[in-house]
């Protein structure tokens, strides 16, 4: 299991709506900030890289979403899992 | 652990809801570093628990960052544990790589290297570096090859990225390295961004730009890029020229800055020279030469050469003058045959309006690596120039170094060594006899590949010797007659100097894995061998350092009295502190924000540039000849390779967000890999539509010297005509480096990676 805290910058103008919008999507918990123009996320998922799925395609494309920016992450999962790019072999 | 996260959000982005003190999971210990990846130089806490990286935050005490990390940082913990790292030597024999010893390992490098030098001359051998290495890393190794060798054949990757950057400072301001630093995001009003896909490249300085617009209508943006990358989407003007046609835009903003009057007589009065070149010297010339130069640049004409709306030529040029305008650059500017004189254009913008050297006013040259600055450019470690500012051909330089490296008189050669490309070209041609090739993967990231990896790879009867050290295979280990295992980022202490002058420590928290040494290690191993080869003098380097501390050391020594004095920043403060940025000549200073300063640039005070004759606020470009920089009267080069008919299309290449240079690290981690799974050429619907092209067709590029065929990806980024291919994937039919151009800037020596023609056909 991994947990990601992020935050995303928000058009000011459409907060509450963009909040709305963001508070909609599944796996994915909305805290408020200090700062009209951001919202706090955190993402809960199986594995980073669908910690990183949520971030990229769903938060950061909703509308009124100007941008994510991961802040903390913590997982720790079977070093064995990271196969690497190229298996064993310099030679190919 | 919920809250944890929640705090640590909250430290950075500021939070009622929660408490601001970060609650660390139970047993994790936590380590401030510095990310690996770009430039930006972001400060990161790491989280160790049972001796193992369980956890990464932006670090909130950062001064700079101030907690932000972008997504590709997320997964370094994962990257560093990659089951394919390298763990053990391996040298080639009867074709394969076959693991062997150390001892064995360093014998064989040494070994060739001794014999190439004895045999052939010191010449015959190269090193090839990387500005990912650590600053006391490259300096080592500049140190053994120009001083204790006696070859200038010394290069890194930044000939490739940065080059031109340095280029246009050195020209202009006589010093390379920025005057300003991030601080002058928070005082910016306009924001000139060019040739940088900001957004994807550099995210968090994408964000403090947003954070920026968010806080004041009156704060404006202004993209330069011929995709519609995205910074647009926040972008007030948008001027897209055709790729290698945006010298007539910068010239003509010139243009009307100078016809409405809002240039800066004063500032210009006191601080500026103009110059041309005739007959290739440098003369100098009046500000009336200029604007009369300018006159073949109307925003009309360029309209005319650059296919930019002369309205928004204009429009552009009124913000800049209008200021505070900071500007940012990446290698839309830099990777040209006319990058140097891109930059020159940029800083003449800045230096006629008198946008330079106060609060929010500033051309700023952002990096691609996270040592290029410190590491490379610093420290000297390219074919023509020595540590901090000083030049090979300099006599006086040379002896400075050769005393300071307790090297023989005349030990440095008075004469640049090869530049990259040449480098590689005198490989082909087995002038070089043997490569070292440190923390790079020139397999897959030179232009016109197919030449150089040939000169690496194929079999011939004399094959140059090439060695590797790397953390991980690729597409060069598999070219080598040597790998060597390396230790990175976490497993080993230096120094990286970022694009802002802040050079950042970054300890060791962690063992390298199987056998893997660290390249100082085994650069110092080298040294010591060369030594007793008799190739190197005795003690020169086996003698003088046991750790990276003690290269520091010598490394400050090098700086003191130079433009980059960083006496001060002794290792116990930057162990200490987030970071501190030259000049920074003694251990209380607490670092410059702006250079040629006076009031904030400490060499004004003291040492050979102190000026007492100059009041609090006012500039000094001290390393300029007679303290004045340069405007230069450029010529609007077009490109090395332009479309034409039997290549009607423009290829450049670059970056996108989940990957990062060729993919070494990045393609590690598989949910990077799967968010961008395979390389696409982004192609403009005009041009889709005319050749029946959609998403997902399989497209061959081809260029007089290659071909690459990749799936479209039909989007309205690109202006039509133009193509664009990220050059992250390394499996054959994606390498698109064997279709770009080697041609290179004749001042930077940098390749022209962002223009050559291509035509396309699907498969």
């Amino acid at each position: 299991m991994v947990l990601v805290g992020a935050f995303a910058r928000i058009d000011p103008t459409g907060g509450g709506e963009v909040r709305s919008r963001l508070s909609a999507l599944s796996g994915v918990e909305v805290f408020d900030l200090d700062d009209p123009g951001k919202v706090g996320l955190l993402i809960e998922a199986a594995d980073t890289g669908l910690a990183h799925r949520v971030l990229t395609s769903r938060v950061r494309n909703v509308e009124g979403v100007w941008g994510v920016w991961p802040v903390y992450v913590h997982g720790e999962g079977d070093p064995r899992e990271e196969t690497g790019r190229m298996g064993d072999s310099l030679d190919r | 652990m919920k809250a944890a996260a929640m705090t640590a959000v909250a430290s950075v982005a500021g939070g009622p809801g929660v408490a601001r003190a970060f609650q660390a999971p139970a047993e994790v210990s936590w380590h401030k570093s510095v990310c690996r990846f770009c430039g930006t130089g972001c400060g990161v806490l790491l989280g160790m628990r049972g001796g193992r990286l369980v956890a990464l935050r932006g670090d909130p005490g950062h001064p700079t960052t101030r907690g932000l990390v972008c997504a590709k940082a997320l997964f370094l913990p994962k990257i560093v544990y990659s089951r394919d790292r390298l763990r053990h030597p391996m040298a080639r024999k009867n074709g394969r790589l076959e693991r062997i010893g150390w001892e064995e390992a360093m014998d064989l490098l040494a070994g060739k290297f001794g014999q190439a030098i004895q045999e052939h001359g010191p010449d015959s051998v190269a090193y090839y570096g990387s500005g990912q290495a650590l600053s006391e890393e490259s300096y080592l190794a500049n140190r053994l090859f120009k001083g204790g060798i006696g070859t200038n054949n010394v290069e890194g990757n930044p000939r490739l990225c940065m080059a031109s950057a340095v280029g246009g400072y050195v020209s202009t301001y006589g010093k390379d390295e920025p005057m300003g630093s991030y601080d002058d995001i928070e005082h910016a009003r306009v924001f000139f961004l060019v040739g940088s896909n900001t957004a994807e490249c550099h995210p968090v300085i994408f964000d403090q730009i947003l954070a920026r617009k968010q806080a004041s209508r009156n704060v404006l943006v202004i993209a330069c890029d011929p995709r519609r990358n995205p910074i647009c989407s926040i972008a007030d003007v948008h001027l897209d020229p055709i790729p290698g046609y945006d010298l007539p835009v910068f010239h003509a903003m010139a243009h009307v800055i100078i016809k409405e009057n809002r240039h800066n007589r004063e500032f210009i009065e006191k601080n500026v020279q103009f110059k041309a070149v005739r007959d290739g010297n440098p003369i100098p010339v009046a500000f009336e030469d200029y604007v009369k130069f300018l006159e073949q640049f109307s925003p009309e004409k360029a309209e005319m050469m650059s296919g930019v709306p002369a309205g928004k030529i204009a429009e552009a040029a009124r913000l800049v003058a209008l200021g505070p305008t900071l500007s940012f650059w990446t290698m839309g500017l830099n990777q040209r045959i006319a990058g140097v004189w891109a930059n020159n254009l940029i800083h003449n913008l800045h230096l006629i309006t008198g946008q330079i050297g106060k609060p929010g006013a500033t051309p700023f040259s952002l990096t691609g690596q996270p040592n290029a600055c410190g590491g490379v450019r610093d420290t000297g470690t390219l074919s023509h120039i020595l540590p901090y500012g000083r030049a090979v051909k300099n006599p006086e330089h040379r002896a400075q170094m050769e005393k300071l490296w307790g090297a023989r008189s005349g030990a440095i050669q008075p004469q640049p060594g090869l530049n990259t490309i040449e480098m590689f070209k005198a490989l082909a041609e087995d002038r070089i006899k043997a490569m070292l090739v440190l923390t790079t993967n020139p397999g897959q990231s030179l232009p016109n590949l197919t030449k150089y990896r040939d000169a690496m790879g194929k079999a011939r009867a004399e094959k140059p010797f090439i060695a590797v050290i790397d953390a991980y295979p690729t597409r060069t280990t598999e070219l080598a007659d040597l790998v060597l295992p390396a230790a990175m980022w976490t497993e080993k202490a230096g120094v990286f100097g970022m694009s802002e002058r802040r050079y950042q420590y970054q300890p060791k928290i962690q063992d390298p894995p199987g056998e893997a040494r660290s390249d100082f290690d085994i650069l110092l191993d080298l040294g010591g061998r060369l030594e007793k080869l008799g190739v190197v003098p005795r003690g020169y380097i086996s003698e003088k350092f046991k750790s990276t501390d003690d290269v520091w050391d010598e490394m400050r020594l090098a700086s003191r009295n130079t433009a980059y004095d960083f006496t001060g920043m002794t290792r116990d403060r930057l162990k200490r502190e987030r970071g501190l940025r030259w000049p920074c000549p003694d251990d209380s200073h607490p670092g410059t924000s702006r250079r040629f300063v006076k009031g904030e640039d400490p060499l004004l005070d003291s040492g050979p540039y102190a000026d007492q004759s100059i009041l609090k606020g006012e500039i000094k470009f001290y390393a300029a000849p007679d303290n004045r920089a340069v405007v230069w009267l450029r010529p609007a080069m077009p490109p090395a390779e332009p479309a034409s008919g039997e290549y009607p299309f423009v290829l450049s290449t670059g970056r996108v967000l989940e990957h990062w240079h060729t993919g070494t690290m990045t393609m590690r981690a598989d949910e990077l890999r799967r968010a961008q799974p395979e390389c696409y050429v982004e192609i403009n619907p005009l041009d889709a539509d005319r050749l029946g092209i959609r998403t997902g067709d399989r497209i061959r590029i081809t260029s007089k010297r290659g071909e690459a065929i990749i799936k479209a990806r039909v989007v309205s980024i690109p202006r039509p005509g133009m193509l664009f291919v990220p050059w992250h994937w390394e499996d054959e039919d994606s390498l698109i480096n064997r279709v770009t151009i080697d041609a290179y800037d004749p001042g930077s020596k940098q390749p022209e990676f962002k223009i050559c023609a291509v035509k396309i056909a699907k498969v």
